[in-house]
């Protein structure tokens, strides 16, 4: 090949390539990656189909044919971008293949490639759709598909020129190398070249690689040395063949001869031309007779009168024994060759090498491309298998085990087409249930725990109402809601001594059993200091050294503390980080009860509390509460607030205080609606009377 | 929520944005437990942080906690609602607050 077809030859393979790397960018990085699947397959498609007719038009001249890179085009549209795109370039190939032959494009291929290129079009497409679930074969792959459409391509060739195979094997010796590689190769760089572009690793790690690419590889490797070895093989078999029926022939020919010479009864010389003339070896091989003196008597060639010198046969002659194949050189031309030397005269049967290998080689030929064909079929047998039988399977069972670890353990893999399968699906299955069992136990003892805590704590808080039934000068009522089993907030209240009720409510940061926990300590703490009979300022003070001590977990208890003198109404307090409370007037009007709070209880140890005082009228009640009330929040995500509390307050400023309690509660939980209850709700309403 | 560092030498600036929660502070308090090393002056930015709960008062407390031991500590750019939050439990008498 001239240096020009050369650089004609690796034009046409890059094409492709190039176009490859310009759809791709276009689609990649435009506004045209947004347009319709359909349109964007169709321009790909016209594009390639460019591709194919510029090597059409721009391949090499060979023999009757035109070597050309037209089919890579095609199958990179179908294996790099889409099945539509395929189709739609193998068509514009073939077609303009047709009708290119109008113009002197190699009419003895005509058929055979215009078939071709459409065919290849339509078989990437379903490779990528049947075999590769719509994505792009690895480079390797692709190579062999570049190779078996191209293979597909010569055949045809074959198939097309039946009554011509000699003519047609000729044009298939010359292209099948240089077109064979340069479409596998244009279509493995195409496939390449999408891969650098979006920058994956040409070699991914192996938790990366999928078990299709793997298997793959394996066969690519295993078929390629399957495909060498009995290549080979048939290769020596059909050699040893060719050797054996060439010497027969040749045996024949000189035995036949020499029995001629031999038994001529009159004039030798006049006989071996009759002799020569007659017969022929092969198609167009024939004898040469020469004398003793080495000159040639006859020949079924243009050597007659020359000496055997002249032809260069006699050095061959002179190292080669009788009846044994040898081969030589006739004016350029090699040949098999036998000699026999009877009555002084060298018989000699020459045959062509080319004649004697033509049916070896075009059987070689047709085996090997028929081997290719057999071997990808097998390929795409066994991967479509395996990716049935396991592939599949593992993703089903992966698919399973998602859904299981999304919550649902009711999900069972159900994979039973193999015993491996079968067993897999029914151990994963075992494994769910106990884990199933065991998490339902474990929710069975918790629950009970709960339940336990959740009675423990409610039996903490005074639950009897009216405590102090003897009592007339105040009335006291308490509620808490707890958003889960048990909560983090509390109340309280006892009587110090005749003249002096503590009361409190209190709020643990944190929920569940910690601020449960946190919360029987902390009221047990201010409960027995208040008892002691400290001043509430002390009882927050102390409290709160106690609470920081061995607080490990950090938690802390906002606490809203008063201590009323039930003689006079004045209230004495401390707020540890707590909500301000209400004050209800008996006229109705209600009003924060504001002081700047202190630092919350179990924060910082060794700080002091401030005291503050409240006077209260008979008839007026203090509400105390929550963030929980405050802080409750319905569905638009709106808090019920201090602004609302108030409003309910002063419309039930006259009930009894435990229905100004429960209207609070009740009101919060209208407000909530649908939503869920966040916090824990507390609430405790006190009235003071007077009159003692 | 998200929380963004800033490392000066000594000087640690935690920026804390969005809504700091039951489910959010374990995240800032992970984030303190992994940065405090060797730090000596730690500023809280918290002017787009739009809500705290308890749960969040606590991370800050304890954080403030560390810092007494190893230095001091800063919450600046508090919002109003935020603020409100310190005033009410009483954490304005013991963090070192600039509001925004």
């Amino acid at each position: 090949m001239s240096s020009l077809a050369l650089f004609q030859f690796a034009f046409a393979t890059l094409l492709p390539v190039v176009v490859t790397v310009v759809m791709h960018l276009l689609q990649h990085r435009t506004v045209f990656g947004q347009q319709p699947f359909f349109v964007q397959q169709i321009v790909i498609g016209l594009a390639f189909g460019g591709v194919a007719i510029f090597g059409t038009e721009f391949g090499i001249p060979a023999l009757d044919a035109t070597m050309n890179v037209r089919d890579a085009a095609p199958l990179a549209a179908g294996l790099v971008f889409g099945w539509p795109a395929g189709v739609l370039a193998g068509v514009i190939g073939g077609v303009e293949r047709w009708f290119a032959a109008l113009w002197g494009k190699g009419m003895f291929t005509r058929l055979a490639c215009s078939v071709a290129t459409v065919l290849v079009g339509f078989y990437a497409a379903a490779l990528r759709k049947l075999l590769f679930d719509n994505k792009r074969p690895t480079a390797l792959v692709a190579f062999g598909v570049g190779v078996v459409g191209e293979v597909l391509h010569l055949l045809l060739i074959f198939l097309t020129n039946t009554s011509h195979t000699e003519r047609a094997f000729s044009v298939v010796r010359v292209c099948s190398a240089p077109m064979i590689l340069c479409n596998g190769l244009a279509v493995m760089l195409c496939v390449l070249v999408v891969s650098l572009l979006q920058r994956e690793p040409l070699r991914s790690a192996p938790q990366e690689r999928p078990l299709a690419h793997s298997i793959q590889a394996w066969m690519c490797v295993v078929m390629a040395a399957g495909f060498v070895v009995t290549t080979l093989f048939t290769f020596s078999v059909q050699s040893r063949l060719m050797v054996e029926q060439t010497t027969a022939l040749l045996r024949l020919n000189v035995e036949d001869a020499r029995k001629a010479i031999v038994g001529a009864t009159n004039d030798v010389e006049q006989q071996i031309v009759v002799i020569v003339q007659d017969r022929h070896v092969g198609e167009s091989g024939g004898l040469v007779v020469a004398d003793s003196e080495g000159t040639i008597k006859s020949t079924y060639d243009t050597m007659n009168g020359k000496s055997l010198d002249d032809t260069g046969l006699s050095d061959v002659l002179s190292i080669t024994k009788p009846n044994t194949l040898f081969v030589a050189s006739l004016a350029g031309v090699p040949a098999y060759g036998m000699y026999l030397v009877a009555e002084g005269y060298h018989i000699i049967a020459l045959l062509p090498v080319s004649e004697a290998q033509f049916s070896r080689n075009v059987a070689m030929l047709v085996t090997t491309f028929m081997e290719v064909l057999v071997f990808a079929a097998l390929f795409a047998a066994v991967y479509s298998l395996i990716k049935i039988l396991v592939v599949h399977k593992i993703m089903r069972v992966n698919g399973t085990l998602g859904q299981i670890m999304d919550g649902d353990l009711d999900a069972q893999v159900d994979v039973r087409s193999n015993k491996e399968f079968a067993l897999l699906s029914q151990d994963i299955n075992l494994a769910v249930e106990a884990l199933k069992n065991a998490i339902a136990d474990a929710e069975a003892r918790f629950d009970a725990d709960l339940e336990y805590a959740r009675t423990i704590q409610r039996s903490a808080l005074p639950m009897v109402f009216p405590p102090y039934p003897n009592r007339k000068e105040f009335q006291i009522f308490a509620l808490m809601d707890p958003a889960n089993e048990v909560g983090g907030d509390f109340y309280d209240f006892y009587l110090l001594d005749e003249e002096h009720l503590a009361f409190l409510v209190a709020d643990v940061s944190g929920k569940g059993i910690p601020a449960a926990m946190f919360m029987m300590r902390a009221k047990t703490v201010l409960k027995n200091l208040a008892e002691s009979g400290l001043p509430v300022e002390e009882v927050l003070a102390r409290g709160n050294d106690q609470i920081c001590e061995g607080n490990e977990a950090e938690m802390f208890v906002t606490c809203w503390m008063g201590v009323i003198d039930l003689a006079t109404g004045c209230v004495a307090f401390g707020n540890a980080g707590h909500n301000p409370p209400v004050i209800i007037r008996g006229d109705g009007t209600c009003e924060l009860c504001k002081v700047r709070p202190n630092m919350v209880l179990g924060g910082i140890q060794g700080i002091p509390y401030r005291r503050h005082e409240l006077d209260m009228q008979p008839g007026d009640v203090l509400f105390l509460y929550t963030d929980g009330v405050t802080e409750a929040t319905n569905e638009q995500e709106e808090l019920f607030g201090e602004k609302r509390l108030l409003e309910v307050l002063g419309a039930c400023a006259d009930n009894d205080v435990e229905d100004i309690c429960k209207l609070v509660h009740a009101s919060v939980d209208e407000y909530v609606g649908a939503a869920l209850q966040f916090d824990d709700i507390t609430a405790l309403a006190l009235r003071f009377v007077g009159g003692k | 929520m998200e929380i963004t560092q800033q490392l000066d030498g000594s000087k640690l600036t935690i920026s804390i944005s969005g809504r700091l929660n039951t489910s959010t502070s374990p995240q800032l308090e992970a984030t303190l437990g992994e940065s405090l090393g060797g730090i000596s002056d730690l500023v809280l930015d918290l002017g787009d942080l739009d809500y705290i709960s308890s749960a969040g008062l606590r991370v800050i407390l304890s954080a403030q906690k560390a810092m007494n031991r190893q230095g001091v500590m800063k919450v600046c750019n508090v919002k109003p609602e935020v603020y409100e939050v310190f005033v009410m439990t009483g954490f304005v008498d013991f963090l070192n607050i600039e509001q925004s």
